[in-house]
């Protein structure tokens, strides 16, 4: 039973640890406290649901579609909302109320239009893989690849490509980057795409798996944010930790107590580590001088 | 008659602060920091700035390099064309071929040093993801021809076989004050600039460091033909380097000449030096 749910437990972490690193490429760059990256997860699997059941499409190349729809939807926001409001050198305070509005307005039209009750994406039933009592569906495997193929194929990038030196950098100064001659609004743009890519895939999957409905973007944010947290903000292999101690401590928390204690643990967590160590587990203390 | 890199005309910049007042209403007090200040950098020459503490020498430059807006004047960088620089980006004028370095210390803290060199190209190649992804071969070249510049460019000043070489894959943030700033000027050679302004070079850096910067600040002006424009308190490293010597005060350039003309101007000495 244990090792059942652990093997949820690191299902679940992969897909936290996906959608937090999407927030933390944004977050680590721009110090955009990206709020309606919340509508990006939960928007991924409408537009698959659109292609897939509505149109018949090929799931595929449904998937394909989707994703790029979804990123243009993040370069929408970014265009005509924090792209102004940064020019205008905007507080982060104003810049993550208006994240918060713009949240609120996509919710509302994606319920407009699809309703607010929980879509279906398919109606078989997963096929499993069983060893002994255990049992692994293909929505798991499937949930499990797909994550571990992105984080490690970004992590990879980050280190080894100019794409990532110059992400880095763009963490570490970004004025600096300016000085040397890096257009900042342009990489924003690749940025805000990236991430899109991460938060629409995550939505996908997990919707393959059990649905979705309006309101699916923002306890998954939250975990991506604790995550986040607890990792370390500023490092981007924190919130791939962070996710995966998420994820597992759910699953023992389900064993041990219910379901129910799952979310007033992890927010336990995050409250200790900021009172404790909030740099996270990865972070280093700030060097005052 | 020697040649004008960069030309300024005109130029004014004022700040709006709100101060409370005894009435405790929000007054608004208006300093007017540049005040129609005129003043010309020669190309190939070492050229200094200096002038009391808040007397907007920072300022200028964060103006020059296109930081902050202007509110009249104009400024003309010649670098074979003549580039009205107001109105334009950081990028778009650090591409024109105008670099900085800043009075404290900005350094990638997490990149390498290598990194930290590499990082400092005019080239967009590889900006992109997608390049990156799918074009490794011409990236990997690029990467190597780089990689090889920035060895001379450390080796043309510490010889080979120095520090920064053999750290080249230790993190920047693990290196002193004084060697980052070194750091932060030799990461200036990548870049192609034709004009760097620097916001006091020496200042926190060890004696011992020196010699150093003046090894690169000459070597950017004889091999490199970069022209220099620097702001700086130590009067002693400014005779020693630069060839020109503006002095600000009240908003505009007060005094011109060589450095040793600037010094014993009695404004400056009055105003500014104390003797
Ligand atoms: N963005 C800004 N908004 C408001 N006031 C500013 C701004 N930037 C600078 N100032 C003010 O302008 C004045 C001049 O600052 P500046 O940094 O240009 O001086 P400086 O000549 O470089 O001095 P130092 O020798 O100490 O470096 C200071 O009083 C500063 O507080
Ligand atoms: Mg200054």
């Amino acid at each position: 039973m244990l090792l059942q749910l652990l093997i949820n437990g690191i299902v679940n972490g992969a897909i936290y640890a996906l959608v937090a690193l999407g927030f933390a490429i944004v977050y680590n760059t721009t110090r955009i406290f990206h709020i309606a990256y919340a509508v990006i997860y939960m928007v991924a699997p409408y537009f698959v649901y659109t292609f897939f059941d509505k149109l018949g499409f090929n799931i595929w190349i449904s998937a394909i579609l989707a994703i790029i729809l979804t990123i243009v939807v993040s370069l929408v926001m970014e265009l005509i909302v924090y792209k102004p409001l940064s020019k205008k050198n905007s507080s982060g305070n104003v810049i993550m109320i208006s994240s918060i509005g713009l949240m609120i307005i996509a919710i509302n039209l994606v319920a407009l239009f699809y309703g607010n009750d929980t879509k279906i994406l398919h109606r078989d039933i997963s096929d499993s893989i069983r060893f002994g009592q255990l049992i692994i569906t293909y929505s798991q495997l499937l949930q499990f690849g797909g994550s571990l193929l992105l984080i490690t194929g970004f992590i990879f990038f980050l280190k080894f490509s100019k794409f990532g030196i110059k992400t880095r950098a763009m963490r570490d100064d970004e004025p600096l980057c300016r000085v040397f001659a890096l257009d900042t609004f342009r990489f924003r743009n690749y940025l805000f795409a990236l991430s899109a890519v991460f938060a629409g895939t995550g939505g996908i999957l997990v919707a393959w798996d059990v649905g979705m409905d309006p309101y699916v973007g923002m306890p998954m944010l939250l975990n991506a944010i604790v995550a986040l947290i607890i990792g370390g903000v500023g490092k981007f292999h924190a919130p791939i930790v962070g996710g995966f101690i998420i994820g597992i401590l759910q699953s023992v928390v389900i064993w041990k107590f219910s379901a129910n204690w799952m979310e007033g643990v992890t927010f336990t967590l995050l409250i200790l580590f900021l009172v404790f160590r909030p740099q996270g587990l990865f972070g280093e203390k700030q060097r005052l001088v | 008659m020697a040649e004008t890199i960069l030309h300024i005309e005109n130029l004014s910049k004022a700040f709006v602060r709100s101060i409370k007042t005894a009435r405790k209403k929000d007054a608004i007090e208006k300093i007017s920091l540049l005040n129609h200040l005129d003043l010309t950098v020669e190309k190939g020459k070492i050229t200094a700035l200096i002038g009391g503490n808040g007397s907007g020498k920072t300022t200028l430059f964060n103006i020059i390099n296109g930081f902050l807006d202007a509110d009249q004047g104009s400024i003309k960088f010649i670098n074979g064309r003549i580039h009205e620089l107001l109105g334009k980006k950081p990028d778009t004028i650090a591409r024109l071929g105008l670099g900085r370095s800043f009075q404290d210390n900005h350094i990638f803290d997490e990149l390498s040093i290598l990194e930290n060199m590499l990082v400092a190209g005019k080239e967009t190649f590889g900006e992109t993801p997608f390049v990156s992804l799918f074009s490794p071969g011409r990236n990997r070249k690029i990467e190597k021809q780089k990689t090889e510049r920035a060895k001379t460019i450390i080796e043309n000043i510490f010889g080979s076989g120095n520090y920064f070489w053999q750290h080249k894959a230790e993190k920047a943030k693990n290196l002193s004050h004084g060697q980052r700033r070194i750091l932060g000027l030799l990461r200036i050679f990548m870049a192609d600039f034709k004009l760097v302004l620097l916001d006091e070079p020496t200042t926190g850096v060890n004696p011992e460091f020196f010699q150093s910067i003046t090894d690169i600040l000459n070597r950017m002006v004889n091999e490199n033909k970069m022209s220099v424009f620097l702001i700086e308190h130590n009067m002693g490293f400014v005779k020693q380097v630069a060839h020109n010597c503006h002095f600000i005060h009240d908003g505009c350039i007060r005094a011109s000449g060589t450095p040793a003309e600037v010094i014993d101007n009695p404004l400056v000495r009055n105003t500014y030096l104390g003797f």
